[in-house]
Parts: structure tokens; sequence; C-alpha cells
């Protein structure tokens, strides 16, 4: 019955579900029924080769990451494990633990070999070897359990060892699986919805000094004379909105701009001209944003600016 | 069940701070993985991480697989990952105690020790240092286990040393300190061949099964620093570092470090510690008991219930022990005053394991099982409360907004080499570099008391708020030039003081 995923036996003569054959004996119609199912082994070559074009193709997030992981963590490890302990003994929490580990070790122990050999840890060679290792591990596996032919047990172990004391097995039943489902499906919709919850809209408005940085703000003006900073709005809203700037100098308006419109997630610059009427030292210029036909500013900005007399003056 | 609980344990790390999160190890480590990433060299140039390239080259494969942004990996990823490590726990530990039960009990308390779910679930080496020690522990003992067939033995054991050298390469102090400890094991079995003799089978089969991993993984620490890794070496110094401290804080006067006192500050109460690390004091005092009282047995006459649990046994010890010199070692002011944290989470996975063979022998009738639920579920929460440095009940936060992190853009974006105070923690900084990494054009943050080279000051509601928890207060923005808003948050740059300032 080569290639059957059914466990029989019990105790440590039951082998994984993935593991294939258990029983070389049987006949019956299930088992002929069951005949052409494909070996796990070839599905995990399938699926490795799988995880590393979608690795290196522009796909949603969505599809990469879970692809991902299964080729990074779980496939190579598993099919290690496979060709390294064949038909031993291990249920489905053993077998988990072997792949998630071993895919670990694998990478840890092969980078230092990347690195000297020159490829260095970029995502091609890394693709590239892991899902090599898991190829070759896969069809080494493969050969050792058709070639066998014959379930390997362990020995039998001496109460000195283990004495298990109650049930040990996690072999995989319904209430299993469906747990694991669920548990899964708990955490990719959370995540989901964690990673899909609309931003908090929000409109940066900021001044720019004379170079064009957040430096150099004009330190002086002359009173009646224009000193020209650069005044940047960012629109996160989630909409377009009409934006205006407004500066005053006390109740005296210095500048002001046209009304604008800016698309959701743009950025405008401009410049602006302050013009100050009266001298006095450390007058405060207030710059404004308003949104719409608001009256009441929506964001503030402010200038500290020490304003000499005209020379004319 | 278990699984579940990680899980949800995850999501509500991930949750609570919408998945703005940020501590200064992972932010660390994920400056140490985009170095990795971008230079595509185990030791890169930028950032180097002393302890091992692990995990930095785990990251890398995950990037270079799935295509996801490290800050989102650090963020949303890893703390699922301690789901897989409370899977790696119970197989370790069904093979340890010889029960599925005895496993569950043990798995559940890593669940509802804060220091140890911290540990999980934030962005750092300790989840996979957990899952390859317990990987270790599983393959060694069912190598010895299925020991008859020489093949068999050579795969689990080789298998073993491959974890190990994974361990001791994503974290060497950790690595030796897992070696340590086995070897520990090792030496304590060879002694206690002459000792009771109830004890006597058992420690002639562990020096039988013992001696070539740990020689092999001596090895393997040797070659890892002085030819693979060779910037471990300073972690090797640290090391030395801390049996000096210990060794001087026992047989000299050296000045306490107060390893506490921030801790204690750390959290609006010292009450409210005391509270929420009830599960730690539980897991030291009751595992402290058992082992006693499981030795004791075992010199009355009694024989451990197997190799695993002697194993078990031994092994504890050798992590209190290593607990010990550490907590004197932080009192000496070794290490950063902290490296006690880092023990006592390895401590605790031993720990677990010893405590649960005790938990199980008290016989819950009826109604005390409803109670037992109830303890369990209050553990949790105390713990979960405490991993995740719940803002209501901590002064040190680990969240920050979105609008706060795009006002430090904006700061880094449009300022040349200067100085932004960015508020009275760490929390802003750690946040950028999870994020964002280093900031650029000769940039800095500075964070506490300002000094008089700040040229910037981001404010924000959290900034006022942390501030008022801690009562230290907002500096003084009145005189300077408001150049940002967003709503949430303003950056004040100071007026240019003389010519040449700008």
């Amino acid at each position: 019955m080569s290639g059957s995923r059914r466990a029989v036996g019990t105790g440590r003569q039951r082998v994984d579900l993935l593991d294939g054959p258990v029983d070389q004996r049987s006949t019956g119609l299930s088992d002929i029924a069951l005949k052409y199912q494909p070996d796990p082994l070839v599905l995990v070559a399938i699926a490795s080769i799988a995880a590393a074009l979608i690795a290196v193709g522009e796909l949603p997030m969505i599809i990469r990451v879970p692809a991902g992981l299964v080729g990074a963590f779980v496939l190579p490890g598993y099919a290690l494990g496979v060709a390294l302990l064949p038909a031993s003994s291990l249920d489905l929490a053993e077998r988990c633990l072997l792949s998630g580990s071993l895919s670990i070790a694998v990478i840890i122990v092969a980078a230092p070999f990347l690195d000297v050999a020159g490829f260095g840890i970029r995502p091609g060679p890394v693709v590239t070897l892991l899902t090599g290792i898991t190829i070759v591990a896969a069809a080494v596996g493969y050969w050792r359990r058709s070639g066998s032919g014959s379930v390997a047990r362990e020995a039998d172990v001496p109460s000195i060892y283990a004495t298990a004391s109650d049930d040990t097995s996690t072999r995989p039943n319904g209430r299993r699986i469906l747990t694991w489902l669920l548990a899964a499906v708990l955490t990719a919709g959370s995540l989901s919805i964690l990673l899909s919850s609309p931003v908090e809209p929000s409109t940066e408005f900021f001044v720019l000094g004379s170079e064009g940085l957040a430096e150099s703000y004009p330190k002086e003006a002359t009173a009646g004379e224009p000193v020209t900073v650069t005044v940047g709005i960012t629109n996160g809203e989630g909409e377009t909105l009409s934006y205006r700037v407004a500066a005053y100098s006390g109740s005296a308006r210095v500048s002001s701009s046209e009304s604008m419109s800016i698309e959701s997630g743009r950025t405008w610059t401009g410049r602006l001209d302050l013009t100050m009427s009266s001298p006095g030292l450390d007058q405060e210029v207030r710059i404004d944003l308003f949104t719409g036909g608001a009256k009441e500013p929506y964001r503030t900005l402010r200038l500290w600016i020490d304003v000499l007399e005209s020379r004319q003056g | 069940m278990l699984l579940g609980i990680a899980v949800l344990a995850g999501i509500y790390w991930i949750a609570r701070s919408g998945g703005h999160w940020a501590d200064s190890d992972s932010s660390f480590m994920a400056s140490a993985i985009r170095a990795v990433v971008s230079e595509a060299r185990l030791i890169p140039d930028e950032v180097v991480y002393p302890s091992g390239y692990g995990y930095q080259v785990i990251s890398a494969t995950v990037v270079a697989f799935t295509g996801i942004e490290v800050a989102a990996l650090q963020q949303y990823v890893y703390p699922l990952l301690a789901a897989f490590v409370i899977l790696s726990a119970w197989v370790a530990y069904r093979e340890l105690l010889s029960s599925s039960r005895l496993a569950t009990i043990a798995a559940l308390l890593l669940l509802l020790v804060p220091g140890h779910l911290f540990s999980l679930l934030r962005g750092s080496h300790e989840p996979l240092d957990r899952i390859l020690v317990f990987a270790t522990l599983w393959l060694i003992l069912r190598g010895i286990r299925v020991g008859w067939r020489p093949s068999n033995v050579a795969v689990y054991l080789g298998l073993a040393l491959a974890m190990t050298y994974a361990l001791v390469a994503t974290n060497v102090l950790f690595g030796i300190s897992f070696v340590g400890a086995v070897g520990a094991a090792l030496v304590g079995s060879w002694v206690l061949q002459w000792g009771p003799p109830t004890v006597r089978p058992l420690s002639k089969e562990v020096v039988r099964h013992l001696s070539w991993f740990v020689a092999q993984s001596v090895l393997l620490i040797g070659a890892f620093i002085l030819f693979i890794y060779p910037p471990a070496g300073f972690s090797l110094r640290q090391l030395f570092t801390v049996a000096g401290g210990a060794a001087s804080a026992v047989v000299s006067e050296v000045p306490d470090a107060s390893p506490y006192a921030g801790v204690l500050a750390s959290w609006v109460s010292p009450e409210v510690y005391v509270l929420l690390s009830l599960g730690e004091y539980l897991l030291i005092g009751g595992s402290g008991l058992v082992w006693i009282w499981q030795g004791w047995r075992w010199l009355r006459g009694t024989t451990p219930l197997s190799l695993g649990s002697w194993l078990l046994w031994l092994m504890y010890a050798a992590f209190a022990a290593q607990l010990v010199v550490t907590v004197l070692s932080d009192r000496a002011g070794a290490v950063a005053s902290n490296l006690q944290y880092r023990t006592f989470t390895v401590y605790a996975a031993i720990a677990a394991a010893v405590l649960a063979q005790g938990l199980a022998q008290l016989r819950a009738v009826q109604w005390r099982r409803a109670t037992v639920r109830f303890a369990v579920a209050l553990f949790a929460v105390a713990a979960l409360l405490k991993a995740t440095n719940e803002p209501i009940l901590s002064n040190e936060w680990t969240f920050y907004t979105r609008a706060e992190f795009a006002g430090m853009e904006w700061t880094d974006r449009w300022q040349r080499s200067s100085i932004s105070w960015v508020g009275p923690r760490t929390r802003l900084a750690n946040a950028y570099a999870l994020e964002a990494g280093r900031p650029q054009w000769f940039n800095r943050w500075a964070f506490g008391e300002p000094a008089p080279d700040v040229r910037a000051y981001l404010i924000s509601d959290a900034i006022r708020l942390h501030s008022a928890r801690l009562g230290v207060p907002v500096p003084a923005v009145g005189p300077h030039n408001l150049v940002y808003d967003s709503g949430a948050v303003q950056v004040y740059r100071t007026r240019a003081q003389g010519a040449f300032e700008r």
C-alpha cells in the first residue's frame, strides 16, 4: 500500500500520517482508492519550488508572506527530517518541532558558506539554496523510504529512559486539526484587520527656512519689506481637500495664499512672503492653515521675528 | 488550547499598540537585520550584533522569501512565533517528564511568567534561542531513548549538535549558558556515580551519553568564536566581566549598582509591580521547593522517575546557579546591570518543568478546579499586562503613534546635523530605530533632560502624558519657532543665536 496516508498500528509502531506507508500487507479497496495519491514528499518538493517562484515574483503580500514562511521555515526542515528519520515514530507535534527547528538550523549553518563562497546573504542565493536543499532532501527521503520498503522502528526502550505515564500521542484527529485551523484563522483574521485598519486622518502643515530646510528661519525682517519662507501641506485625510494659508502678526494679516486643492497622499509646497508693517522685537508671526471655507484655523505654525525699522523710516 | 493562548497573547501584544511598539533590543536587532540585508554579509560594516548572526540571517531569509519589511517582521510576525516556542516547549517537556499532562502544565506555566512571556513576544533572538534549546533537549533525550541502534543515535545527536551550533550562532552567551548547564549536569552525574544508589544508574547513563555531546559542543563554541564569527569574542569578554563582577560582589565590598531601583520606578507603584510579578515568584519559590523535595526523596531511597527527570533536576541546579551568579554580577554593575533578566528566562524554561511535577502532585478535587482555573486566568492576565508594559500601569511605555513617527520622519528629513529632543525616555528613539533605522544627515535623537545643544523639540499628546506620569516637566517651547503641526504632534525649532547658527 505504498503511499497510504493512514496511521496503522499502535504505540511506537504507528507512523506519522505524513510519513507514508505503514502496512505493506494491506490490500483493501480503500487502499486501492488511495494508491494514486501523490507522496507527501513530492508535494513538499512542488511546494518548495512554488514558494521559491512566489518569492521572486511580484505577488501580493497576502500570498507571499504565508508561502514564504512555509518555504523558509517548514519545508526544508520537514524534508530533511524525513530524509534523516524516514520512518521513525515521530508524531505530529514532534514532526512540527523538527521541521521548524531544523529549517532554522539549516539556514544558520548554511549562512557562513554562502558568505565565504561570495554569494552573500542575498535573496537569490538564499532562496535557491533552501529550495535546493528541500528538493534534494525530499528525493533522499523518498529513496530511503521506497528503498527500505519497511518501516524502521525504534528499539524497545527500557523503563529507565521513558516511562510514558499517559497518552503522549499528538496524532492528528478531527478536534486537533480543527483547533489548529481555528488558531490559524484567528491569527490571520486578526492580523488582516490590524494591517488593513485605516490610518488616522491627518494633515501635516510645516514651514521651511530660506535654504528649504527646517533651519535658517528668518530672525530679522525690515518693516515693509517681505521675507520669504516655504510652507508645505501634506494631505493625509483620505480625500481631496481645499486648503488656504494666511499669516498674521498680531491682528494684522501679513500674507495669504489662494485656496488650493490637494489630493490625499500628496504634498504641496509653496513660497510665502511675509511683510510686517510695524517694527518691534520678538514679533510673533502666526501662520494659519484653513480647510474649505472654515473660519477657524485647522493647523497653526509660529515664527519669532525681530522687525527692524525700514531704512526709509 | 496552549497554542490558542500563545496565539492570543501574540495578537494582544500586537493589537494593544496597533502594531506600533518598540523596545531597545528589538530596535537594535532591527538595525542589525537591515545591515545584513543591505550589505548581504554575515559581518556587516554598519551594525554588528556581537553575540551572533543567527537571528539576522533568519530574518534576512524571511525578507528574501516574503519581501516583508524588517519593521513589519519585527512588529507583526515575530510576536506570533511565541506559539511555536510553546509547541517546542511542550514536546521537549513531554520527553523530559514522560507525560503529556505534565508537559501541558509546564508549557502553560511558561505563559504565566511575565519575564519569560516578554522575551517570547518581542522581536529579539530569544524566541529562536528557546526553540533551539527545546529542540536540542528533545533530540538529546530522544537520541538516548532510541540509543540501541548506532545509526539512530548518530542522527539524533548529530541533529542536536546542529541545533546547538544554531543556538551558539544566534547568541553565543545563551549557547555557552546552555552547554555549560548540560556540562554541569554531566559533571554532577559523574560525581554522583558514587552517590546514593537511587541515582547511580541514571548518573552513569548521563555520563555515557552526554560526554560526547558536551565535548563536541565546546569545540563548536570555540570554532564559532575563533574562526566563524570573531565579533563574538566581545561577548566572551563580557562573560568574564560577569564572572569577575560576581566574584567581587562575594569577596569584597563593591558599590551596589541597585539594579532594582530602576525596575520599581518603572511601574506606577511597587505594589503593582509585585502583583504583576506573582507568576515569577511562584515559579522561583515553587520550583525551588519541588527541587529540594525531589532531591530529598531520592536521597531517602526513591528512584527518579526517568532519565529525563534526573537530567532536568541537574540542569535546574545549573541554571539556578547561573541566575545567582548574574544577580551578584548585576549588583556589581557588570554588563548594564540587567543580565539576570536574560538568565532568568532560560532558568524559567527549566523551572516550569520542575514546578509542573510538584503541581501535578496536588490532587485537584472538584471544588478546587474552578479556583485553579480562576487563578490561572489571573496569572495569565497579570503576565500579559506586565509583559506588554501596559501603559496604564507601567511607566516604561513601548507604544508610539503613527503621527509621532510621521513627525520624526519630517524632523529627520528636513534638518541637518541637528539634535532633536523626542521625549522623556527612549520610547520614540526606539520606535524610529525599529521602523526606519538610524537618523540621516548626521541628525541625532535626544531624550531625558534636554541638553543645551538640542535644536528641535518634538512634542505630542503621548509625550505630555508620559512626562506627567513620570513627574517631569515638558520642555518650555514658548520661545521657539513652531515649524511643524499635524494636530497630534508639533515640532519646535530653537531660534538661531548669533551669526553662524542656522
